[in-house]
C-alpha cells in the first residue's frame, strides 16, 4: 500500500488541506459535547421558510377542501410535515407539524374560525394528527442529522486513509536510502580493519553518497512543496543568461539524465532576461528528471529556449511513451504518480515545477508529440535586454 | 613559523564539525573547534587560526555577528557554512568581510580547495606580473590576455573585468563588489551591465556551447574564476 495512486476517491489536494484533515472538521459540537444537524441554513430563515409553507400549504388545502372533505385534509397537511422533515432541522419541522395541527384545526374542522372541536372522533383525528405530526417531524429530522453525520465520518475516514498512505509514501522514500547508507557503512567497517578491496570500499562509499543525495532530493522535495503551498516564494529576479540558465539545469539533473543525449537549442542572439535564476532552474531541472525517469533507454532529450512577443518559451521535449490521456490532466497534482510505478519517488517534481513556474507568473503545460514522446512547455512573460545593443567589440 | 596550518570551525553540530575535522586533518591542518560565536571568538584570539569555517546559524548569535566582530580587529581568511537558499545571506556576509562560503551538504573535495584559495590571500598578496590557470593566461604589465597561447583581444571594460575576477581567482566575488571595482560606485545598482559584459567575456574566453567552466555564475551572488581544471 505504498503508492498513493491506489487511495480509493479523488486525493486532490484538495482533501489534505488543513480543514478537512482535521476529523470531524465539519460537524461543530454544541455545548453537551453532541454532534449537531448540520447548518444547511441559517436557523431564522428555516423558521420563516416553514412559517411560509404552512401558509402556502393551508391555502392549497383550503381550495382542495370542496372536493375532499376536511378529513383528508390532515393527510395533506402530514405530506407537508413529512416533506419539511427532509429539508429542515428539528425545531423548524416541529414548528410545520404544531403551525399546521392549528391552522387545520381552526379552519377547517367545524366549528370554523374557533379552536373549538365540536365532534368527539374530530377531536381524536386531530389528537392523533398532532402526535404523528410531532413524531414524523423529529424522526425525519433525527434521520437527516444521522446522515450527516455518517458523511462526516467518512469524509474523516478518507482523509485519515489518505494521511495514512502519504505517510507510507514519504516514510519509505526517507527509509530505503537511510537503510541503504546505514548497511554500507556497517559493511565499510567491517571490512576495514582487513582492508583488502578498495573496489568494494569504493562501491559502499557510493552507495552511502547516492543514498544520502536520495535524501536531500526527497526533503528538498517536501521543503519545496511546502514553501510553495505557504506562498512564501516571491522571485528575485536578475539579469540571465537563458543558455546558462538551461545548462546549469542539465548540470543539476546529470545523474537523473543518465548519458541520454542532451539537444539544446538556443538562438545565438536571446537577450537577457529579467527572472528568478534559481527558480526557473529549478523548474527545469525538474522537468529534465521527468523526462529522464520515465525515458527508457538512451532517448535524447531536447531543451529549446526561445524569447518571442515579451515572453521566454523554454521546452523540454522527450521520446518517452508521452502522457496517457486520463492522466493529463492529474500529472501536476502533488503526489501522482504514472502508471509505471517503477520509478519510485514523491510525485512531487511535476507539481513543483509548474508551482514554481506560477510563482513566476508563468505557465506550464504538457502535450503529447507528433511522433511520440511528451513535450513540456513553460511561458514566462519577461523583460528583456538586448545584448548586441551594448558595447561588444572593440 | 608554524609547521602545520591551523583552521577554526565555529558549528553547533557536532556532526559537522567531527566531518570537517576529518576532511581538514586529511589536508594536513591542525583543527580547533568552538561550539558558539563566543567561544569562537575567543579561540581565534587564542589560537590565530590560519583560516576559519563559520556556520551562519549558530546558537547564540548570528555568524554574520560573529564576522563583524572579528573583521574589526582579524583579517583572517573565513569560509562561511550555509545551508542553501540563502543567497541574500550569503551575499550580507561577503560584503561583511568572509572570504568565500561553501554550502551545505558540502562535497568536501570543494570545500578542501576553497579553503586552499582562502588561504592563498594571507600567504601571498600576489604581485605576479602574470597570471597562469588553465587555458587562461593573462600579463597584466602588457595587458595581454591569452587562452591556449592565442591572443585575445578584450575592450577596456572586458579587461578591467576579468582582471577584478583574476586578482580573486578561485573566490566568488560579488556583483557588488565587481560593479564597484569596474565601473564605480555609482553603478552599484547596474547589474545588466555586469551580466552582459560576462556574456561578452563568456564568448572570447569559453570553448562554445558548453556550460562556463572558466568564469562561473554563483546565482545571486557574483561570479567565480574558476582555477580548477579538469
Amino acid at each position: 500500500m505504498r503508492y498513493i495512486t491506489d487511495v480509493p476517491g479523488p486525493f486532490s489536494s484538495r482533501a489534505i488541506e488543513p480543514q478537512s484533515s482535521e476529523p470531524f472538521a465539519g460537524a461543530k459540537t454544541n455545548s453537551e459535547g453532541r454532534v449537531s444537524s448540520p447548518p444547511s441554513l441559517a436557523p431564522v430563515k428555516e423558521y420563516i421558510m416553514a412559517v411560509i409553507g404552512v401558509a402556502i400549504l393551508t391555502v392549497a388545502c383550503w381550495l382542495l377542501t370542496p372536493l375532499t372533505g376536511y378529513g383528508a385534509i390532515s393527510l395533506i397537511f402530514l405530506l407537508g410535515v413529512l416533506l419539511a422533515g427532509m429539508v429542515l432541522n428539528r425545531g423548524p419541522v416541529l414548528l410545520v407539524a404544531a403551525l399546521s395541527a392549528l391552522s387545520w384545526n381552526f379552519l377547517f374542522i367545524p366549528p370554523l374560525f374557533t379552536l373549538h372541536i365540536a365532534k368527539f372522533e374530530d377531536a381524536l383525528t386531530f389528537a392523533t394528527y398532532f402526535i404523528i405530526a410531532i413524531t414524523v417531524g423529529s424522526l425525519t429530522a433525527q434521520l437527516k442529522a444521522r446522515e450527516h453525520l455518517a458523511a462526516q465520518v467518512q469524509l474523516a475516514h478518507d482523509s485519515e486513509q489518505l494521511r495514512k498512505t502519504l505517510l507510507d509514501c514519504v516514510s519509505h522514500e526517507f527509509k530505503t536510502p537511510l537503510a541503504a547508507i546505514g548497511a554500507a557503512s556497517q559493511e565499510l567497517s567491517r571490512l576495514a580493519p582487513n582492508f583488502q578491496d578498495p573496489q568494494m570500499l569504493i562501491e559502499l562509499a557510493s552507495e552511502i553518497r547516492d543514498g544520502s543525495r536520495r535524501l536531500n532530493r526527497v526533503v528538498d522535495n517536501l521543503l519545496d512543496m511546502n514553501r510553495l503551498e505557504s506562498g512564501v516564494i516571491r522571485p528575485k529576479r536578475e539579469w540571465c543568461d537563458v543558455r546558462e540558465l538551461l545548462q546549469s539545469a542539465v548540470e543539476i539533473e546529470r545523474e537523473s539524465i543518465n548519458g541520454r543525449d542532451i539537444r539544446l537549442d538556443v538562438p545565438e542572439e536571446i537577450p537577457l532576461a529579467l527572472l528568478d535564476h534559481t527558480l526557473i532552474e529549478q523548474a527545469v531541472a525538474k522537468l529534465l528528471a521527468n523526462a529522464g525517469s520515465h525515458t527508457p533507454g538512451r532517448l535524447p532529450i531536447e531543451i529549446d529556449g526561445e524569447y518571442r512577443n515579451g515572453h521566454l518559451l523554454i521546452s523540454i521535449s522527450d521520446r518517452g511513451p508521452g502522457i496517457p490521456v486520463e492522466a493529463i490532466d492529474r500529472l501536476f497534482e502533488k503526489f501522482y504518480r504514472g502508471d509505471d510505478r517503477k520509478t519510485g519517488g514523491l510525485g512531487l517534481g511535476l507539481s513543483i515545477a509548474r508551482g514554481l513556474i506560477e510563482a513566476h507568473g508563468g505557465r506550464l503545460t504538457v502535450e503529447n508529440r507528433d511522433g511520440g514522446g511528451a513535450r513540456f512547455t513553460i511561458r514566462l512573460p519577461v523583460s528583456v535586454t538586448d545584448i548586441n545593443s551594448m558595447e561588444a567589440t572593440p | 613559523m608554524k609547521s602545520a596550518r591551523s583552521a577554526l570551525i565555529i558549528d553547533d553540530e557536532k556532526q559537522i564539525r567531527r566531518l570537517l575535522r576529518l576532511a581538514l586533518e586529511g589536508a594536513e591542518h591542525h583543527v580547533y573547534e568552538a561550539e558558539t560565536g563566543e567561544t569562537g571568538l575567543a579561540e581565534i584570539v587564542h589560537r590565530r587560526p590560519d583560516v576559519v569555517l563559520l556556520d551562519l546559524g549558530l546558537p547564540d548569535m548570528e555568524g554574520l555577528k560573529v564576522l563583524r566582530r572579528l573583521r574589526e580587529w582579524s583579517d583572517v581568511p573565513v569560509l562561511i557554512l550555509s545551508v542553501r537558499d540563502d543567497a541574500d545571506e550569503k551575499v550580507a556576509a561577503l560584503d561583511a568581510g568572509a572570504d568565500d562560503y561553501v554550502t551545505k551538504p558540502f562535497d568536501t573535495a570543494e570545500l578542501l580547495a576553497r579553503v586552499r584559495v582562502a588561504q592563498r590571500r594571507s600567504l601571498t598578496e600576489t604581485g605576479e606580473p602574470v597570471f597562469n590557470s588553465g587555458p587562461l593566461c593573462v600579463d597584466f604589465a602588457v595587458r595581454q590576455v591569452k587562452v591556449r597561447g592565442e591572443e585575445i583581444r578584450l575592450t577596456p571594460t572586458e579587461y578591467s573585468l576579468l582582471r577584478a575576477l583574476v586578482q580573486n581567482a578561485g573566490k566568488v566575488v560579488t556583483h557588488r563588489q565587481l560593479l564597484r571595482t569596474v565601473w564605480g560606485e555609482k553603478a552599484e545598482s547596474q547589474a545588466q551591465y555586469l551580466r552582459v559584459y560576462v556574456t561578452h567575456l563568456r564568448k572570447k574566453l569559453e570553448a562554445r556551447g558548453n556550460v562556463p567552466r572558466l568564469i562561473k555564475t554563483e546565482v545571486g551572488i557574483g561570479y567565480r574564476l574558476s582555477t580548477e581544471h579538469q
